[in-house]
């Protein structure tokens, strides 16, 4: 008796029961045949497996993108104001204008040609494949936006950002 | 009375072999028709219970805690208790409509997805997951106290298993399930802590009122992805293009437009019943605004592209010919850039 290559997958799977694994377990330490098949199958499996995690790379997550929008939105404090009035002096308002006209040349489209304006949100993107990845009946309905993380009507996250658990990964 | 006594024990005895012996050779239940089982179970099965959700990153995980009143067949309350930061929102879907809810900063927003309480294509994906997936059954496990059955999705192109299912005994609810990379690794898993079945739920755990003092933020209103496709693409007010190859399995299951800062944006969706996979094309041929995220870059057939990672989901954008494209799917980044490379016009 053999089993065949779907049997032992689930095996190599630890997808069956204990007593057909127990079964299956027994009958490779005997039966060349199925060991070839098994050793095949999991060499498949291995093989699959560094592959895909040779190209597994590490990326900041996109709430960051929701966190400093949200940083952003912090109205200025009159204080600062205040503190921005006392330094200008020419002594340094000289260099920092300068500054300013670097970051208008670069910045703004079409001073220099060199950039265009900027496209859509990805966080819109996410929001919408997550919406309707979630009529799935087997999706993550982690994947499901709370309504803090929602900015007029455009979503902007996947999960409300608390910076006091790491973020990069949310 | 004794020998009465002693009459029945002989009986009984006597039968508790068979017994066992009839629950051993039981037929075993179809695996492909219990999933079927299981995915149906919702619209006819109330309930009420706490639900963890983790995901899985690269090096890290997040986790939020939902309490969940389900009351058969498509109304359905999602109240966050973790993190902290999301404790006391909820939304409420009854049907087709979501209300979200955030009592911190008094704002709701309604959304509405024909998509999301469609009997027909509720059949299609469970049709193409049965075709793309083998269901294999597991030991019986427990879950929030309850016997469960565990049931293997396999790939059956790459062997891999991409999904296990802990399936109640009784009422054939979910009760636990996972989801796999395709290295093997866990993607995520949500699970039950604690369920009680009952349709015993107050009226009120559904109400969307809106409090006179919320700010009431419109959502997005889903087209129906199922609509026809070609009129999406007519629609789109460009020639859309699709991708010539796609990972065994998967196949498109609907178009939609929407509109974003002025840009008409081409959604098609792509599945091979567990796995999503989203395109998206628009002709602004502008850089999608990654906000504050620095994307990481790649380059594949003579294209510079754009990549981020959210947990499982990796989205993937680049520019071609005047179009602008983005990839979103838990594929890796291989699968997506294989799947890129076949979308050049």
């Amino acid at each position: 008796m053999h089993y065949n290559a779907d049997t032992l997958d689930d095996y190599l799977h630890r997808a069956l029961g204990p007593e057909p694994d127990a079964d299956i377990h027994a009958h490779l330490e005997t039966c060349t045949d199925c060991r070839a098949l098994y050793d095949e199958l999991a060499a498949v499996r291995d093989w699959v497996r560094t592959a895909a995690r040779a190209e597994e790379l590490e990326f900041p997550s996109i709430i960051k993108a929701r966190v400093w929008e949200r940083i952003r939105e912090q109205p200025l404090q009159p204080s600062f104001a205040d503190r921005l009035r006392a330094l200008w002096r020419p002594m340094i308002a000289v260099p920092v204008a300068a500054v300013i006209a670097g970051f208008v040349y670069l910045g703004i489209p079409g001073v220099h040609g060199g950039s265009q304006s900027p496209g859509v949100a990805a966080t819109y993107l996410l929001e919408e494949h997550a919406a309707l990845a979630s009529d799935n009946p087997l999706a993550d309905r982690g994947l499901i936006v709370p309504a803090s993380v929602v900015d007029g009507g455009q979503a902007s996250g996947l999960i409300g950002a608390d910076d006091s658990a790491p973020s990069s990964e949310r | 009375m004794v020998r009465f006594a002693a009459a029945f024990a002989i009986v009984a005895a006597g039968l508790l072999p068979a017994a066992v012996l009839a629950a051993r050779t039981a037929p075993a239940p179809d695996p492909a028709a219990l999933v079927r089982a299981a995915l149906e179970a919702p619209r006819h099965v109330s309930y009420v219970g706490q639900l963890q959700t983790i995901r899985w990153g690269t090096r890290v995980a997040s986790a939020t805690i939902q309490r969940v009143e389900h009351l058969a067949p498509s109304s359905t309350r999602r109240t966050f208790l973790a993190p902290e930061a999301l404790y006391g929102e909820y939304d409420i879907t009854l049907g087709t409509t979501t209300t979200k809810i955030d009592p911190k900063q008094h704002r709701a927003m309604v959304s509405e997805n024909p998509s999301s309480d469609n009997a027909v294509e509720m059949n299609t994906s469970i049709a193409l997951l049965i075709a793309n997936y083998r269901a294999v059954i597991g030991p019986v496990e427990v879950v929030a106290a309850r016997p469960a059955t565990t049931v293997s999705l396999v790939n059956r192109y790459t062997g891999e298993r991409m999904m296990r299912l802990w399936i109640d005994n009784a009422t054939k609810v979910v009760l636990a399930k996972e989801a796999y990379h395709q290295d093997g690794s866990l993607a995520w898993r949500s699970r039950f802590d604690e369920i009680r079945f009952t349709g015993e739920i107050p009226n009120g755990v559904f109400s969307t009122t809106i409090p006179p003092d919320f700010q009431q933020v419109e959502g997005r209103r889903f087209a129906d992805i199922n609509d026809d496709l070609q009129s999406s693409f007519d629609d789109a007010g460009f020639k859309p293009e699709n991708p010539r190859y796609l990972p065994d399995g998967f196949r498109i299951i609907g178009a939609e437009n929407s509109i974003f800062r002025g840009l008409h944006n081409l959604h098609i969706l792509y599945s091979d019943g567990i796995r999503t996979l989203s395109l998206f094309e628009n002709n602004s041929d502008a850089e999608p605004d990654f906000g504050g995220v620095k994307p990481s870059v790649t380059h594949f057939a003579g294209h510079d592209a754009e990549y981020v990672k959210d947990g499982p989901t990796m989205l993937l954008t680049w520019r071609d010919r005047g179009l602008a494209f983005a990839l979103i799917g838990d594929l890796d980044l291989t699968k997506l850039t294989e799947i890129a490379v076949s979308v050049a016009p």
